[in-house]
């Protein structure tokens, strides 16, 4: 009896701590989510301040409450007006972005864009150089420039991003320096990054086609074809017998930009010799920059097991003179079944 | 004018409806596009504004759902990100009317808003 009062009395004790210890716990998390929803509306209303403001004055300052001025102390308020900020900024032109920019400059976050740029952790690093991009801050660019060739991928990727967000085509001077490799994503990126800005006539880029770092050359090649710079044919011309295949590639595709008909004699040329992969870029090309003359030598590289780069080469033939290939399906017996299926899908392809 | 905005940023579309209610316009705000889609269908606003990328239904269902099913005469922006000149072709495909790409400046909306607004008197 007495045992059974014990453990009685014991359950009671440890259910009620345990039940005071999730009413504590949910009291806690309660008041802490109020406070966040009170500290995003808090947020959200001084954006909306920015963004909808009257006032399109540089100097014009944003009148605010000392409570906001006080929780900027706070680190967590901090990032979330800064990330709504930022939203903002990348959603909203005119003088609306330049109200964000204003209220972003007025509450002092740069320094502590500042700070996380200098910090240890490269997360922090490659978020501060986004913040720095978005805001148009011309701020630690000797810094960022050096992140550019930053060991870690990505504090060298946003570098190189806020460079040219920030200076156009004028920021691409970090070419110069890099020793890591650009990743075919990273050209992407920043080839969508110069599109946003007015084009140039930027200088640099035969420096840059003389570069060791091999994917600068790539990337320098890519420049030359978007931007129609053909006063660099012959620099591009030099690399279609390079001796790395992936720059033989960007120069073969570069030329079928151009549609560099000056080009057609080297790629006759280099053609048998080139890997699969290539030839069936230079197959490509020739739709675009070969003439009736080129027809018979064009038959003459049908001879090849590759029923993909059959099909290019027909249908190069094809985009030349559409007789030719009527002519070119009698001179196939009917037991050459694979060139003839490719014949009448060319046939069919250009009657669409 | 009535107008229903669907986009699933809440400080986008507040700082939409604040801009549109200063113009003079009843604005109603959705999260997403099945909120859309059902307010449209109840209260029959006379301009939507509405996002691509949403959750549960998308800009373009709501384009396509609004051009067959409801009144196909209730002109249609459309709000869409860079890069995506694919969708919006698309979104003309189905019908809508207009198109602005983000990020877009609140006072460039209001005047489209006003083109639409002027059309409709």
């Amino acid at each position: 009896m007495k045992y059974l009062a014990f453990f009685a009395f014991a359950f009671f004790i440890i259910s009620f701590l345990l039940i005071s210890y999730v009413m504590i716990r949910l009291t806690i998390r309660h008041s802490r989510r109020v406070k966040l929803m009170k500290w995003k509306k808090m947020c959200d209303l001084l954006v909306r301040t920015a963004i909808l403001a009257e006032t399109h004055q540089i100097n014009d300052e944003f009148k605010l409450t000392p409570r906001v001025k006080m929780m900027l102390s706070n680190g967590y308020f901090r990032r979330l007006l800064t990330d709504k900020l930022l939203v903002a900024k990348k959603n909203i032109l005119g003088h609306s972005a330049d109200g964000v920019t204003r209220l972003y400059l007025q509450l002092g976050l740069e320094k502590y864009a500042v700070a996380k740029l200098r910090s240890r952790y490269w997360n922090l690093k490659a978020s501060a150089m986004q913040e720095i991009g978005l805001m148009g801050l011309t701020i630690q660019l000797p810094q960022i420039y050096r992140y550019t060739n930053n060991k870690k991928e990505l504090v060298r990727d946003e570098a190189q991003l806020t460079i040219i967000k920030l200076f156009g085509f004028d920021g691409l001077r970090f070419l110069d320096i890099i020793s890591y490799q650009l990743t075919g994503w990273q050209q992407i990126r920043l080839l969508h990054e110069l599109s946003l800005v007015e084009s140039e006539n930027f200088s640099a880029i035969d420096k840059w086609l003389q570069s060791e770092n091999k994917s600068v050359v790539i990337f320098a090649i890519k420049l030359a074809a978007t931007y129609r710079r053909f006063e660099l044919y012959n620099d591009v011309a030099l690399h279609l017998e390079n001796i790395d295949e992936e720059i033989r590639l960007e120069a073969i595709t570069c030329m079928k930009k151009w549609e560099a008909a000056d080009a057609k004699e080297l790629l006759m040329n280099l053609f048998p010799q080139e890997i699969p992969k290539n030839q069936l870029a230079i197959a490509t090309a020739f739709q675009t920059i070969c003439t009736n003359v080129d027809i018979p030598k064009l038959i003459s590289f049908l001879d090849t097991e590759n029923n993909r780069l059959k099909y290019l080469l027909i249908k190069a033939i094809a985009c030349i003179d559409v007789e030719t290939i009527k002519v070119l399906k009698n001179s196939f017996s009917p037991a050459e079944t694979d060139v003839l299926m490719i014949i009448n899908q060319v046939e069919g392809e250009i009657i669409k | 004018m009535k107008i229903v905005i669907a986009e699933d940023d809440e400080l986008i579309r507040k700082t939409i409806q604040l801009r549109l209610l200063k113009d003079g316009h009843e604005v109603v705000c959705c999260e997403n596009g099945l909120v859309a889609l059902e307010q449209i269908e109840k209260i029959r606003p006379q301009l939507i504004i509405s996002d691509i990328m949403m959750p549960y239904v998308t800009g373009l269902e709501i384009v396509g759902t609004v051009k067959q099913s409801y009144t196909p005469e209730i002109p249609i922006i459309i709000l869409s990100g860079m890069g995506q000149e694919e969708i919006v072709l698309e979104a003309f495909q189905l019908g809508a009317d207009d198109f602005i790409t983000k990020p877009f400046s609140p006072n460039e909306l209001s005047l489209r808003v006003k083109r639409f607004s002027q059309r409709q008197k």
